[in-house]
Order: C-alpha cells, then sequence, then structure tokens
C-alpha cells in the first residue's frame, strides 16, 4: 500500500468530533476537581480572614460547582 | 474653564447636592491636613473590598487575642491586577474574535461542530473564564497584611491549597524600610516595605501595599506604644 494511501485513511476514520468531545469531558471532570477545590481554598481563606465578603464568596464557591457539575452533565449527555 | 465651571455649578440646583458637594469638598480638604496618624485612628473603614482599611469594621482574623485591635488591613494595590484584568477581558472576548482569527489560516475548525455542540463549548469556555477570574480574585482579596495593636501579621495563599501565616510581635521589630520602585509605584504610590524582625521569620514584606511611607509611620508608632507598655499588657 503506497504511504500516501495510508494516510488518507487515517484521515477519513479520525473523528475529530469524537476526539473533541473525549478531551472537553476530560476537561470538564478536571474543572469540577478544581471547582471543589476552590470551595475547599474558599472555606480555609474564610475560616482565617472572616471578613463581611465571607459568606457571599463560599455561596458563589458552591454555585460554581453546581454549575460545573450541570456542564458536565450537559456535556456527557448532549455533545 | 471659569464660565464652565460656573454654568455648571448653576445647574446643580438641588441644595441637597450642593450642601454634598461643601461635605466631600470638606471632607477631602481636612483629610489633607490631618497627619498619617490621625488620619488611621480616626478611620473606621467599611468597604469590604478596601486595599488600604484603617481599623476595618466586621473583620477578624484566626488567632487572634482578646483586646487586639486591627490597625491596618492592607492588599496589594489594585493597579497590580490590571494584568489579570486584561487577560480576562481577552478572555471574554476570545469566542467572538476566534471565527476571524481562524478565518485569517482558512480553517474551517467550527464549521465540524453542529449549533448545539458550539453553544456547550461556549458555555464551558465561559464557565472556566468565571472560574479563573472567581480565583484571582479570592486570591488578591485574602493575600492581606494586618497590623494590629501587638504584632504584624502576614498572610499568604500561594496556589491552591497553600497557606502561610507569619506573625511578629511589635517588640520583636527591629528595622521597617518602605520602598516605592517603578514607574507604577511612584505614578500611584505604592510599594513593598521590609520589616527587620527578631521573630522566627527574619524578614516580613508586604507587597504592592498603598501609601508604604504611611504605613511603616504607623507600625513606627505602634512599636513605640508597644515598648512603652509593661511585658504583656494587651492594650
Amino acid at each position: 500500500m503506497p504511504i500516501e494511501d495510508i494516510n488518507a485513511s487515517i484521515f477519513e476514520n479520525f473523528n475529530f468530533i469524537f476526539f473533541a468531545k473525549s478531551f472537553l469531558i476530560l476537561f470538564a471532570i478536571f474543572y469540577v476537581v478544581f471547582a471543589f477545590m476552590l470551595l475547599r481554598q474558599v472555606q480555609l481563606m474564610c475560616r482565617t480572614l472572616p471578613t463581611s465578603l465571607s459568606p457571599l464568596l463560599k455561596f458563589l464557591a458552591i454555585i460554581h460547582i453546581g454549575v460545573a457539575v450541570a456542564v458536565l452533565l450537559l456535556i456527557l449527555g448532549f455533545f | 474653564m471659569r464660565i464652565r465651571w460656573r454654568r455648571f455649578w448653576l445647574r446643580v440646583d438641588n441644595r441637597g447636592l450642593r450642601a454634598k458637594f461643601f461635605t466631600l469638598a470638606l471632607v477631602w480638604h481636612k483629610i489633607r491636613l490631618m497627619s498619617a496618624a490621625d488620619f488611621i485612628h480616626t478611620t473606621f473603614s467599611k468597604n469590604p473590598f478596601a486595599m488600604f482599611a484603617p481599623q476595618p469594621v466586621g473583620v477578624h482574623f484566626e488567632n487572634q487575642e482578646s483586646g487586639e485591635k486591627i490597625i491596618l488591613l492592607l492588599r496589594a494595590h489594585i493597579v497590580t491586577l490590571v494584568p489579570s484584568v486584561l487577560l480576562i477581558l481577552l478572555f471574554i472576548f476570545l469566542p467572538f474574535l476566534a471565527p476571524s482569527f481562524l478565518g485569517i489560516f482558512r480553517l474551517q475548525a467550527l464549521s465540524v461542530f453542529d449549533p448545539r455542540q458550539l453553544i456547550l463549548i461556549t458555555i464551558f469556555w465561559y464557565l472556566f473564564v468565571f472560574g479563573f477570574s472567581f480565583y484571582k480574585f479570592i486570591f488578591w482579596y485574602f493575600n492581606v497584611y494586618l497590623v494590629t495593636n501587638e504584632r504584624v501579621i502576614d498572610i499568604d495563599f500561594r496556589g491552591i491549597l497553600h497557606k502561610e501565616t507569619s506573625y511578629a510581635k511589635l517588640n520583636q521589630i527591629q528595622d521597617i524600610s518602605p520602598k516605592i520602585i517603578g514607574f507604577f509605584g511612584t505614578f500611584f504610590h505604592y510599594g513593598n516595605i521590609y520589616i527587620q524582625t527578631a521573630a522566627e521569620r527574619p524578614e516580613f514584606e508586604f507587597h504592592n501595599v498603598e501609601n508604604p511611607n504611611m504605613v511603616a509611620q504607623e507600625i513606627h508608632e505602634q512599636v513605640r506604644k508597644e515598648e512603652a507598655e509593661p511585658p504583656g499588657v494587651i492594650a
């Protein structure tokens, strides 16, 4: 088989959408982990230096996790 | 110029508004005449975002002793956030710029996705931008330097899940040197303060704080007060 044909068949079989979806799911999983770490960090920071803004920051961090999980599920289900 | 200002002033008919103008001007004048120590000791900052907060209201910290008062709460100057803000703005506008940018190289990468997939990618992108902005903000907000009537405290959060708090008692402070370096530092009046101590950590550095000379002066005054107190007394 000539090398040009092998090249062509690789690109025909290469599913770009599948690649994009796998990458996005992996990234979204890492992002959810990051969101949990961010919440932990905010809790730690608020314990060290409680201010009037602390409850709002904690609330935002929790909402952030919720949205991150929702986006991961949306990517798994609808992408 | 004078005529324009007079016209503007005449347009402000509202007496209440005029009174507010006068009060603001008086307060500004008073602040200018005050010494640094007077300003810090008579102001109670209620602004939760302040980068220079004298006697902040509603703020306390872990391991605060009873009778210990926060005299100054300092954060990095807001100008140091400009690179992050510019990066965030770039991230916000990137989805609008991406098609034309890819078009320059005749790439049709986005055409392989259907509209639903593109919407999902965009939502995920903006979630990432929010996460990045939030991360930058909390690191600016919680990286603080405190001057209390007993000690100086440096609360550092370096990266995710890395917290470092250093304390130095006022009577352990040996030398304080404020430094304003560079164009932005001189223009916006912020800089670093280097504090030599006899504590476990020999040098404290307050980075990019507003009005470093005033802060150094205040620390000096607190040190003087602390030296005049009998040992073990918190006042």
